[in-house]
């Protein structure tokens, strides 16, 4: 079986060559993390994108850094809290301010040699203060490195 | 005189068993447990510097094209950088069958077209320390994940070929699609690194193996 033999080396370089190819140590994956929430209102039960003005949103305790100033957004990103299990944000529409409650649980990851570790978080609840939201939807529970809306907010 | 007669002696039995076994080679084929050390890990050393492992497998032809196969293997795996440092090991073991599509062309023809199946079974442990994850708003997270063990379970593919290049010698490659069975819940994080597996961040894995094995010829048949 000399075809046998034949086949043992240029097999093998073949199969080394694509494994080296997908196990480059380059951090080829996204690192950031982004907690994505979407703006929506129920039309005659028909669910629309909305976007809002005037839109001002801030960490509790962080009023001197704010997130968005008076901004109009379809859809938004959050910081959740690396030290804490809980993160707490005022969103404030015109005058009147909701204050937002996530509740998650928190993992780190090690990506790969060159991209480090990075946060990832399984979010339990979403409470607010009803003001401007009318409800919201958790709809992808897990804030991982690969980008997607997790939240609706119901106006 | 007589030492250097014992010394023909023996070379000529030697040589005639050779020559015996040769000729009775087409119509005889000798059974026996084959052990094998995958050489791929240290050919991919230089490339994949963070892991470290080392395997072994035995088999046995129990029936003509059917071989029963466990492999057992332990890695380390230990690497840093400015913002993290990461340790794991662990230990291994797959047990399954492996199947030869070719046909025999002569009786003592043990080239082999492989396709096979494992289940795999990973025992291990792992710690980080120093961890380091900036964060401008609520403030950085300095933090250590303290040793965590785990066990994880897969099922396996396994694509290959194998041939005899000396007597009794093998040499063999084999392509692994793996596919996650079951993984431990850790609390902090989930390990870089399954021994054996690959990475459990993803349901499937890929991996290649490039062995060697002697066969100890215990039966002829």
């Amino acid at each position: 079986m000399i075809h046998m033999r034949g086949l043992m080396l240029p097999g093998f370089f073949v199969l080394f060559w694509a494994f080296i190819s997908c196990n480059q140590n380059l951090c080829e994956e996204p690192t950031d993390v982004n907690f994505i929430l979407g703006f929506y209102t129920m039309d005659d039960g028909i669910e629309r994108d909305s976007v809002l003005n005037n839109l001002t949103i801030y960490g509790v305790g962080r009023e001197d850094s704010l997130l968005y100033n008076q901004a109009s957004a379809r859809k938004i990103t959050l910081p959740l809290s690396l030290l804490s299990d809980t993160s707490r944000f005022v969103f404030r529409i015109n005058e009147s301010s909701d204050v937002c409650v996530i509740s998650y649980t928190r993992f780190v990851r090690l990506i790969s040699h060159d991209c480090g570790f990075i946060t990832e978080f399984d979010i339990h609840d979403f409470e607010h203060t009803g003001i401007n939201i009318d409800s919201v939807a958790i709809i992808h529970p897990k804030v991982t490195n690969f980008e997607e809306e997790h939240v609706k907010i119901f106006l | 005189m007589l030492k250097y007669f014992y010394k023909l002696l023996a070379f000529s039995i030697l040589v005639f068993y050779s020559l015996a076994s040769t000729g009775q080679a087409d119509t005889m084929r000798t059974v026996g447990p084959r052990f094998g050390i995958d050489l791929s890990r240290f050919i991919l050393m230089p490339f994949v510097t963070e892991i470290k492992t080392f395997e072994f497998s035995a088999d046995f032809e129990v029936k003509p094209d059917i071989y029963p196969v466990f492999e057992a293997g332990i890695s380390t795996v230990s690497f840093s950088d400015t913002n993290y440092s990461y340790d794991g090991s662990g230990i291994y073991f797959r047990a399954g069958v492996d199947y030869n599509m070719l046909e025999l062309e002569k009786r003592n023809d043990y080239s082999m077209g492989i396709i096979g199946v494992r289940y795999g079974i990973s025992l291990n442990q792992f710690s980080a320390d120093n961890i380091i994850l900036p964060d401008p708003y609520w403030g950085d997270l300095n933090t250590s994940i303290f040793r965590q063990s785990g066990h994880h379970h897969w099922i396996e593919l396994v694509v290959g070929i194998r041939a005899e290049i000396f007597k009794n010698f093998f040499m063999g490659w084999s392509a692994r699609g793996r596919v996650m069975l079951y993984k431990s819940k850790f609390d902090q994080m989930i390990p870089y690194y399954v021994p054996g597996f690959g990475d459990p961040a993803r349901r499937a894995a890929w991996d290649i193996n490039y062995s060697i094995y002697y066969k100890i010829p215990v039966l002829r048949r």
